[in-house]
């Protein structure tokens, strides 16, 4: 059995909040799901099985996916909370397939939501963070400085420069400038020279090269099979689907010398990550290559990991990465639009919802439906790379307007 | 430790949220030594510290001492820091060092952030911080 050829999204509902218009997690994963399963044309008691990601920053309970299944009062067979870090939620949607396929759910409701800046004092977040408890946190770093070391290796092993990484937010918010939602909206356009003036937040990391905190957001999906989704008005049928992790912590990462997955790059490195591997499984499943997507949602919350995760995910050669900014191919009007809600780095970060506004952007555009700049020429193919914790946990989904 | 969202009610240095694995480690740091593992069975070198070697998969791993050397592998000058505690300080220096006896070490680079170079030599020394005592590093002498 190809598991590419077994299922569909259809129901899609998202969710936003913001200073203004205040919602908890609860409220805005509530607000999405009813949205999906209208769009879906079923009733909530035909879902049989509820997954989420890990639990929402803004609301830290242990057992989450049961709460909000208990809180809308829906009965499961199965629902847990998917983890690997951040990308479970990603990882969520090839779940949701394997479960269809093996027989034991028919409909599958897949959702995430948070709002982290709203509800809780973000400041202490960024102090506890993917930092390794005992050989990194007592040194003080912030997760920028973290990412700060891979950014710092890149610019060593292929020798790029600040200028570059501020060419790559300039192009994230070329979109995000005109989505209602992203966080830096409020900005307009930028240019090189307004990037390269925002101040350090960790070398060599600007504030404009990181992402920022957002509102609120949710998303959900409606999972069935592609027999159910004849009936459906505009599925996005899940073509592929795949998933990897290489560590927990940057120390234990360092000390990575071998693994099996391919084309990792000489070990150890911090410029390569399991998007390789995630984007491997999804592309062998859905048959397809780098060149059969329309486009691409990642999860660069720093500017220098853009380059990274287009590259490990087969858009350019490993250090080759930005030619894809510099040629404008990711940009409005380019043939490779990336990150069309402005991306992690500029839409922002809600929290544990960043990898479902990137399944939603995706799903909104091959719908026609952007709340953004629309993608024009009819879309039918979304690579959507989902990351978790420290470059550690990725997740990759590739659906289609195209039934296999 | 705090758990991510929480505020501290009281702000405190970090302290390390130290594994059993680790004891000989943070003993050596006590008495100014940088300890690391060493698997008798695969020659290779083992760090973070582990009960069973994850390269060969045995047990019998031995701790032995580095010299404390090495060069600078990455770095990553923090200016906003995580907690009050760290303002005086900021900005700091956090990177990973590659040991001379190739294995990778994450630590302060004690140093001025402007001077900071992938490759530049690197010597440890131990600094006292509360109850805690931890090996951080500084260029070392041309």
């Amino acid at each position: 059995m190809n598991l590419g050829e077994v299922a569909a999204i259809v129901g899609v509902g998202d969710a936003y909040a913001n200073e203004e218009n205040r919602k908890d997690p609860l409220q805005l994963a509530t607000e999405a799901t009813y949205k999906a399963i209208k769009d879906a044309g079923i009733k909530k008691q035909q879902i049989d099985a509820l997954y989420t990601g890990r639990a929402p920053w803004a609301d830290r309970r242990p057992q989450w996916s049961n709460i909000f299944a208990s809180h809308i009062q829906l009965p499961v067979v199965l629902t847990t909370e998917l983890t690997m870090h951040g990308a479970g939620v990603n990882i969520m949607l090839g779940v949701a397939v394997q479960t269809i396929a093996s027989g034991r759910a028919d409909y599958v409701l897949c959702v995430q939501s948070d709002a982290t800046s709203l509800f809780i004092d973000t400041v202490a977040v960024g102090a506890a963070t993917d930092a390794d408890p005992q050989y990194e946190y007592p040194f003080g770093p912030i997760i920028p400085a973290l990412y700060g070391q891979s950014a710092r290796r890149y610019f060593h092993e292929f020798g790029l420069t600040e200028n570059d990484l501020a060419d790559i937010a300039v192009s994230h918010q070329k979109w995000g400038a005109h989505h209602p939602h992203a966080a830096k909206a409020k900005f307009g356009e930028v240019d090189r020279e307004k990037v390269l003036a925002s101040p350090y937040v960790a070398t060599p990391l600007r504030r404009w090269m990181c992402s920022t905190w957002g509102g609120g957001t949710a998303g959900a999906f409606v999972v069935t099979s592609v027999e159910n989704a004849k009936k459906a008005k505009n599925p996005l049928y899940i073509r592929g689907f795949g998933s990897a992790t290489t560590h927990e912590y940057l120390t234990e990462r360092m000390a990575l010398r071998e693994c099996k997955f391919p084309n990792m790059g000489v070990l150890p490195n911090i410029t390569h990550t399991s998007a390789r591997e995630a984007s491997r499984q999804a592309y062998a499943m859905a048959d397809m290559t780098p060149g059969d997507m329309d486009m691409a949602q990642i999860s660069a919350n720093f500017a220098h990991m853009a380059l990274i995760l287009m590259e490990d995910i087969g858009f350019a050669e490993k250090g080759k990465g930005m030619d894809l900014y510099r040629e404008g191919r990711t940009a409005p009007g380019g043939d490779l639009p990336t990150d069309t809600n402005g991306g992690w780095l500029s839409f922002g970060q809600p929290g544990i919802s960043c990898d479902m506004d990137s399944l939603i952007e995706a799903a909104r555009q091959l719908r026609g439906e952007a709340l953004g700049l629309q993608v024009p020429g009819n879309p039918k193919t979304a690579i959507v790379q989902g990351a978790g914790g420290m470059l550690a946990c990725n997740g990759v989904t590739i659906f289609s307007t195209e039934a296999p | 430790m705090m758990e991510q969202g929480e505020s501290g009610a009281v702000d405190r240095w970090p302290e390390p949220r130290k594994t059993m694995d680790a004891e000989p480690f943070w003993e050596g740091v006590d008495a100014n030594k940088l300890l690391y593992q060493h698997c008798p069975s695969c020659s290779q070198i083992v760090w973070p510290a582990h009960s069973v070697c994850p390269h060969c998969d045995a047990t019998g791993l031995v701790w032995k001492e580095s010299a404390g050397k090495g060069a600078i592998y990455s770095y990553s000058t923090v200016m906003r820091p995580p907690t009050p505690i760290w303002n005086e300080k900021a900005p700091y220096t956090v990177g990973i060092i590659h040991l001379d006896e190739d294995y990778y070490f994450f630590s302060e680079i004690d140093e001025p952030w402007e001077e900071m170079e992938v490759g530049r030599r690197v010597e440890v020394t131990y600094i006292q911080r509360d109850q805690m005592r931890l090996p951080v590093f500084k260029f070392a002498a041309a």
